[in-house]
């Protein structure tokens, strides 16, 4: 099964398979089809020559038994006609003898000429043994009888001869005085075995042979073996019966079976004497046409088949290899080789297939540069937005204090001031001053950051520092810390000092979106999920995990639509804050390819997940 | 497709289904039948092959089977005297066709050498066969029958005759030849072919004893002959035409009113001879016959 599985499974994979497994199936059928229909055909034709030849057959048999008999037909008349003309007294034996034996000397054939006279008295030529002839009474043969009754030519049906008991036909007439009462009557005698040999010696085909049956009593007249049927009544009534049905059916042909064996069977009337002429083909002889039929049929259908599947093969070949070929060029094109060309010559379907392919990769190369044109332009303007959207923002923070410090500066410089309130005045600039230089530095740090400098930095040992600086700071606020951080080592390439930022503005973010306590979480996992990029899928992909730090907070939460801009510089909603806590954040873990997250709904807290990449330590490293 | 072997079994797969399917129907079915033994065939003198058979009665059969042919079967039936000399039934009866073929084709034909010779053929077997009955009976009553009918010495194959009748009273003979390849072939007595009028017994002396009845002069020596067939051999044939005889040539028929009626109750005559007999038994009773045999 798991065989046949495996094969299934190549066979669903393999386009040219399929192909050639239905070009090869549909040949296979039609010349199956086509070689069967043949074969068909051929046997038709063959067994339509056999009835031909088996029916022609034994019309000319029954031609040439009436001939045969139409000798001794002929002869007893002539006989008949010498007597009662007077040509010929058969009170004289001695002439009768002679004249018998001249008449047998020109018709070997004839077994017996006989006479026989009412007074019983008999002459046969060939002569009778003595013993018999002395107690031969003539008047009781059936050819005696039937002539006297027919007062006519008269044939005898088969009986035993009493001179030579062998199994004949006679033909006999009677010899009529002028009164017309009967004299006599003279017959010739036709020894069936001599008849049989007759048909004995009628070549048909090879193996088959012509008999005649007595339609009447079902006797058989002749045979080729007609001794051997006097022990074998089975095969005298397969013999007439075969006849009778095809008789009844009105069919002079058909196929009859003996003992196991088939036999193509024909006959001919004669209706003369009541008889059928048969003639019996055995199949067998005729398997080796018929086979040969098939053979070179079967021949024909294998070399159809084995040339109809190397044509197969070809075809799916031809099919296939341009459609390979563009496969290739698809693979190319994709992996960004816009140059690569297909080379397909084929004046057809195939040829305009690969030259619209080629000019796909031209217009797609034309594209891309237009988009990486576009890109560029895009990017400047961003840029160029974006430094607006800056310096609006630099704008703002350093207009205010410059107002304060100038207003101040003017009642530090008029002297009819109160001293008090110039030097509050002079404190005000100071202050003002020192939060432009700490906006500045921000700025500065969020413009041009320090480029990481990444070691192997045990990511739970900074968080842990962090946390324990943030205890210290929170303290007095009624917030708990709730820390889910596991005593094993997280080392990841990092720079140490930036992460400690990192955790240090997310987490005093946290501690200020709960003025009234809350509940600070810190939590960190290791997992295989992605964290939704398509970057992290790769590194999913290339086997890495990913370590995931969550800080949650019960606090205030954040608005919808502020959610979308916490990241932007100079984007805050805090009183003191200046809007690029977040901004840096985001810069640094951009620098060290990882990513943040944020969930937050107003009033229900916030969650920060920070996805770090991450690589388990190889066993025995335990870290 | 990227598996080679796998491809080749799916390919093969194609290839070898046809095949089967178109061979399964291939078988080819021959019936061949045993050729029937055949006798051994020796080349006798005259370029004779004759077939020798198993025992000396299938030999002295296939030599009566060449009815046609006089010369094959004077070689047939030398070649049966040198392979069984011991077996002195069938080597008698074998002298005897031998001398019967003296006489030639036709033995109406035959003229007074040829009978003569035949005769001394005849009477060299029955004494050198003297010790075998059948082989004696059936010489003598050739010779009888040479004498009587070919030769027309009726006197010396009357008392030819008459020893035959008086030596050897009992042994009968068949009037159905032997048909040797019927013989051979199928020995079965049931498939005896008979004809109509084979029902009766038939003997060398009753046949004699009906000669003498047919060709005697003396009325005393045909009645004497008729009553001793009557006596021995009643359900003779024989005696049915011997019967026929006494009535034809008798005055008074009427007198073997009772003799017919017998004959014909012992026997189942034929009808032929049955009205013969009723015909010349109502002859001088004023009856008209209703046809002259």
């Amino acid at each position: 099964m798991t065989v046949f599985a495996d094969i299934l499974g190549v066979y669903r994979h393999s386009f040219q398979l399929r192909l050639f497994a239905a070009i090869t199936g549909m040949t296979l059928v039609f010349i199956t089809a086509t070689g069967y229909f043949s074969y068909l055909q051929g046997k038709k034709s063959i067994e339509k020559q056999i009835e031909q030849y088996a029916v022609s057959t034994a019309d000319q048999i029954a031609a040439r038994v009436r001939a045969y008999l139409s000798r001794p037909a002929d002869n007893v008349s002539l006989l008949k006609a010498s007597i009662e003309n007077g040509f010929i007294d058969p009170a004289d034996t001695g002439s009768l003898i002679r004249y018998f034996h001249l008449l047998q000397k020109d018709h070997p054939e004839f077994l017996n000429i006989n006479y026989g006279d009412r007074s019983g008295r008999f002459t046969m030529v060939p002569p009778q043994r003595p013993e018999v002839h002395k107690l031969f009474d003539p008047r009781i043969r059936p050819w005696y009888v039937g002539a006297v009754r027919e007062m006519g030519l008269f044939w005898t049906g088969v009986y035993v001869f009493a001179s030579s008991q062998n199994p004949g036909i006679t033909a006999s007439m009677p010899i009529l005085n002028k009164d017309r009462t009967v004299m006599g009557v003279c017959s010739i005698d036709i020894n069936l075995s001599t008849f049989s040999s007759f048909l004995k010696s009628l070549k048909i085909g090879e193996k088959g042979y012509a008999y005649i049956i007595d339609n009447e009593r079902g006797r058989v007249i002749a045979h080729p073996d007609l001794l051997e049927l006097h022990g074998d009544p089975d095969r005298i009534r397969f013999l007439s019966n075969g006849l009778a049905i095809l008789k009844n059916s009105e069919r002079r042909f058909g196929m009859t079976v003996y003992q196991g064996r088939e036999f193509f069977t024909a006959y001919a009337d004669y209706p003369e004497n009541r008889w059928s002429v048969g003639v019996s083909l055995p199949v067998s002889e005729f398997l080796e046409n018929i086979n040969a039929i098939k053979k070179a049929t079967l021949s024909m259908v294998l070399a159809a088949i084995a040339i109809s599947c190397a044509v197969s093969y070809l075809m799916a070949l031809t099919v296939v290899r341009p459609l390979r070929t563009l496969e290739k060029g698809i693979q190319r094109v994709s992996a960004g080789d816009l140059d690569y060309k297909v080379n397909l010559q084929d004046p057809d379907i195939v040829g305009s297939l690969a030259e619209a392919f080629n000019q796909m990769a031209v217009s797609l190369k034309r594209s891309r540069r237009e988009i990486e044109k576009t890109y560029v332009e895009l990017a400047e303007k961003e840029k160029m937005a974006a430094l607006g959207q800056l310096t609006a923002g630099i704008a703002h923070e350093i207009k205010n204090p410059l107002g304060i410090i100038l207003g101040s500066a003017e009642v530090v410089a008029n002297t009819e001031r109160p001293q008090e309130m110039r030097e509050k005045a002079a404190r005000f600039i100071v202050d003002e001053v020192m939060r432009l230089n700490k906006t500045l530095k921000a700025f500065l740090a969020f413009a041009r950051p320090a480029p990481p400098s990444l070691v192997q930095t045990d990511l739970m040992a900074v968080l842990e520092d962090t946390l324990a600086y943030l205890e210290q700071a929170a303290s007095g606020r009624d917030i708990d810390i709730v820390k889910k951080i596991p005593g094993k080592k997280r080392v990841c390439m990092a720079d140490p000092d930036q992460m400690r930022q990192v955790f240090l503005n997310i987490l005093l973010n946290a501690v200020q979106a709960m003025p009234d306590g809350g509940t600070l979480s810190v939590e960190t996992v290791v997992t295989n999920g992605a964290a939704g990029s398509e970057a992290t899928a790769a590194a999913d992909a290339d086997g890495n995990e990913r370590l995931v730090i969550v800080i949650s907070d019960t606090g205030l939460g954040i608005e919808p639509d502020r959610l979308e801009r916490i990241f932007e510089p100079f984007v805050t909603f805090k009183d003191d804050g200046t809007g690029l806590g977040l901004s840096i954040v985001s810069q640094i873990l951009k620098l060290h390819h990882a990513e943040m997250t944020v969930e937050s709904k107003a009033g229900a807290g916030c969650t920060f997940s920070i996805h770090f990449p991450y690589k388990r330590p190889e066993e025995g490293h335990a870290l | 497709m990227n598996n080679p072997i796998k491809r080749s079994i799916l390919i093969s797969g194609f290839w070898l289904l046809p095949m089967l399917i178109l061979c399964a129907g291939c078988a080819e079915e021959r019936n061949r039948s045993e050729p029937p033994p055949h006798p051994a065939e020796r080349t006798r003198p005259g370029n004779w092959k004759i077939p020798e058979f198993g025992t000396a009665s299938e030999q002295l059969n296939y030599t009566k089977s060449l009815l046609a042919n006089p010369r094959g079967k004077i070689a047939a039936l030398r070649a049966l005297i040198e392979r069984f000399p011991d077996n002195r039934p069938i080597v008698g009866e074998a002298r005897l066709e031998l001398a019967y073929m003296r006489l030639g084709e036709d033995y109406r034909l035959a003229d007074a050498a040829a009978c003569r010779r035949a005769l001394a053929d005849y009477e060299s077997t029955a004494r050198a066969f003297s010790d075998v009955p059948s082989v004696v009976t059936k010489a003598y009553w050739y010779m009888g029958w040479i004498y009587a009918d070919l030769l027309d010495e009726k006197e010396k194959g009357i008392a030819i005759y008459s020893i035959l009748a008086e030596k050897y009273p009992g042994h009968s003979f068949s009037r159905i030849s032997p048909v040797p390849w019927l013989n051979l072939i199928f020995p079965n007595p049931r498939k005896k072919p008979y004809t109509p009028d084979d029902k009766h017994s038939h003997s060398w002396a009753g046949l004699a004893l009906f000669e003498i009845v047919r060709y005697t002069r003396d009325d005393r020596d045909r009645m004497a002959a008729f009553e001793k067939l009557w006596e021995d051999h009643r359900d003779n044939l024989a005696t049915g035409y011997a019967l026929r005889e006494i009535l034809k040539r008798s005055d008074a028929p009427e007198k073997m009113a009772h003799r017919v009626e017998d004959y014909v109750k012992l026997n189942r005559v034929n009808p032929e001879l049955n009205t013969d007999l009723q015909f010349y038994l109502a002859r001088d009773s004023g009856t008209p016959p209703d046809r002259a045999p």
